[in-house]
């Protein structure tokens, strides 16, 4: 067991819009160890980039109702002044943001963008050490120095996307937040991506939380797994206790499982989860996943959140774990 | 980027011609004949035939045409119809003034405007963004003569600090610039506060935060320069037709600006006047939308990089990179 790094309690977020309440995240408890990746994994709108947002202190402030606590590295984020937490920013805990055509800002040259942020947190750096650090990181990422003078717009998506990580790597942050890193990329710019992410984390022994819906990355990348669903956790663990198949499961992850392509058996169709993912202002009572779940209890439709399964490592969010004492 | 500036100033002289074209034709299609208009109520075919030739009125319209074209060249635009002066003495030195008018509002209104505009975005919806955009609706909505007349009550008759009319110094110009300025603030400060709007909820709005960076300067920096697009056709636009379009204030305030000049040819139906008048807004028109595009490919690599040729290709491509564009 490493030390802790990034701790997050019972924290939800309740945006407020036209008076409707949104439960985008919802008692989240995580915790990130340092030098460890953790993959951060549901369908759209299950509120992981709320979460990631939140941990960057980037909510928006209006209609936006935080609870709870996030704590990192020994300080707590939450309520902290806007001042002390710029210093966090880029420095410790940094982004990479899901869309790298709209991340990068199209009126400045990217050896600028990359500039800013060493600039921003090292306000005493000659420009030179500030110059040959860009070139330096820009090797990282696999882009050559010379094109520190080019504009986003002459990048292609997966260039732009390794200049987006490289502004997020530029001052060897502890925690390095990857919203959906490769989304927006083609298949074979996403696996370039995610070797060039582990070996950047390696080198640089920053802890990582991936967020994405693709099982095969997380399977590749992490050393834990927290599934999300309806701003919930409801399964997490270590890789091993994720996608041991004997091991029991929640529903949901079991879905997760059973929609992806297999190669052994030689299906027509996919089994996709039936439904949809409850839109955050109605989300259901009791288990937020049982208008969707196969098997469904009556428990499971009201009362309070299921309580947690724990098996060493491996926790479970569900009521089909507790048959016994119930 | 030097060679579009320079195709875009050899266009100019055609442009002019164009336009001094189209006005000539437009102007000679009214049905009355200014020789007619000149004389007085009784007259000879001796006296039409003088005064028509005075005024190169009896040749063909085309060759009146090309010798006004050649005049105008070496600026002399003629004969003044009406005072049967030369139209160059009563026209140019009224330029610099309406230039004058023009630019100091123009420089106060983005001095203004452009703070308030980004203020209103950066804090939607709270108060401060009511009350000034109120107050901006209040400000386009009123009447330029209405305002010019109150401020001169208020500011000149019953304080006295300032002259009422006329063109005599520093003072005389504060009262004119404010209500030429004020009209058009109203809408400059709702049209910078949309275009601030359209980018400060962009994504690399977020990255700029994300880096730590001073929110100070995550608006003025990295969002403004975004937003300049808009802000500089609006501003360039605004100013040109400000040229022009003073005829309100120069009436109020016993200006010689050039819009006075414009409408007093227009009654009179001296067209030596209205062509050349018609001219010289014109060519600051042009000017100012030559000067807008030149502002706007300093603002946006993107547009940059559509006028300039590629430069010297030496950096190796990765084969991720879409060829030869």
């Amino acid at each position: 067991m490493g030390e802790k790094l990034l701790e997050i309690k019972d924290y939800s977020v309740t945006f407020t819009s036209d008076k409707v309440d949104f439960y985008a995240v919802n008692h989240v408890n995580l915790t990130v160890e340092k030098g460890e990746a953790l993959g951060l994994v549901g369908e759209t709108g299950a509120g992981k980039t709320t979460t990631a947002l939140s941990i960057m202190g980037l909510l928006s402030k209006y209609g936006t109702k935080t609870d709870g606590e996030i704590w990192f590295d020994g300080k707590q984020l939450t309520g902290m002044k806007e001042k002390d937490y710029r210093k966090i920013r880029g420095k410790h805990i940094s982004m990479i943001f899901q869309d790298p055509m709209t991340s990068l800002n199209p009126v400045f040259p990217v050896g600028n963008q990359i500039a800013d942020v060493i600039k921003i947190h090292n306000p005493k750096m000659n420009q030179n050490d500030v110059n040959s650090k860009v070139d330096e990181i820009m090797k990282m990422v696999g882009i050559s120095a010379e094109r520190k003078f080019d504009y986003p717009h002459q990048f292609s998506g997966g260039m732009k996307q390794r200049i987006v990580i490289a502004i997020a790597i530029a001052c060897n942050p502890e925690l390095l937040i990857a919203d959906e890193p490769t989304t927006a990329l083609d298949v074979t710019i996403q696996a370039q991506v995610i070797k060039m992410m582990r070996q950047l984390q390696q080198e640089l022994n920053s802890s990582v939380i991936l967020i994405t819906h693709d099982l095969g990355i997380v399977a590749n990348f992490c050393d834990k797994v927290a599934i999300m669903y309806g701003g919930e956790i409801v399964e997490s663990g270590t890789l091993e206790d994720i996608f041991d198949k004997s091991l029991p499961h929640h529903p949901y992850t079991i879905g997760l499982f059973n929609s992806l392509p297999n190669i052994a058996e030689k299906t027509e169709r996919l089994k996709p989860i039936l439904g949809l993912t409850p839109h955050p202002s109605e989300l259901p009572q009791g288990c937020k996943f049982h208008p969707r779940c196969p098997e469904c209890l009556d428990k499971c439709k009201s009362g309070d959140i299921p309580s947690l399964y724990t098996d060493g490592t491996h926790c479970i969010q569900c009521h089909l774990y507790h048959k016994e004492d119930a | 980027m030097l060679k579009y500036v320079i195709k875009r100033i050899i266009m100019v002289p055609f442009l002019l011609i164009a336009i001094a074209a189209f006005v000539f034709i437009l102007l000679n299609l009214s049905a009355a004949d200014p020789v007619l208009m000149m004389m007085p109520s009784e007259y000879t075919q001796e006296d039409y035939d003088a005064t028509a030739k005075e005024f190169g009125l009896d040749k063909s319209k085309p060759e009146q045409f090309v010798n006004w074209v050649v005049d105008a060249v070496q600026l002399d635009f003629g004969t003044s119809y009406k005072s049967k002066a030369p139209v160059s003495d009563e026209v140019l030195f009224r330029v610099p003034v309406s230039l004058k008018l023009a630019l100091i509002t123009t420089l106060i209104m983005i001095a203004i405007g452009v703070p308030m505009g980004v203020m209103c975005a950066v804090k939607q919806y709270s108060v401060y963004d009511n009350i000034v955009n109120v107050l901006s609706k209040f400000l386009a909505s009123i009447p330029g003569f209405w305002l010019g007349l109150m401020l001169i009550i208020v500011f000149s008759v019953d304080l006295g600090w300032v002259p009422s009319h006329g063109m005599n110094g520093f003072k005389s110009w504060i009262l004119p610039v404010f209500t030429f300025l004020l009209p058009y603030l109203g809408n400059y400060v709702r049209q910078v506060r949309s275009a601030m709007l359209d980018c400060i909820r962009q994504d690399y709005v977020r990255t700029s935060r994300a880096k730590g960076q001073k929110e100070s300067v995550v608006i003025f920096h990295d969002t403004l320069k975004n937003a300049l697009l808009p802000i500089i056709t609006l501003t360039g636009g605004t100013f040109a037709s400000m040229i022009g379009g003073a005829v309100m204030i120069e009436q109020v305030f016993a200006f010689p600006g050039i819009g006075l000049k414009v409408l007093e040819g227009i009654n009179n139906r001296d067209m030596p006047v209205i062509l050349a008048c018609t001219m010289i807004l014109a060519l600051f028109t042009i000017g100012a939308q030559l000067i807008i595009d030149i502002l706007y490919a300093v603002v946006d690599p993107r547009i940059r990089s559509t006028f300039s040729k590629k430069k010297k290709d030496n950096t190796p491509k990765l084969a991720t990179e879409g060829g030869i564009k």
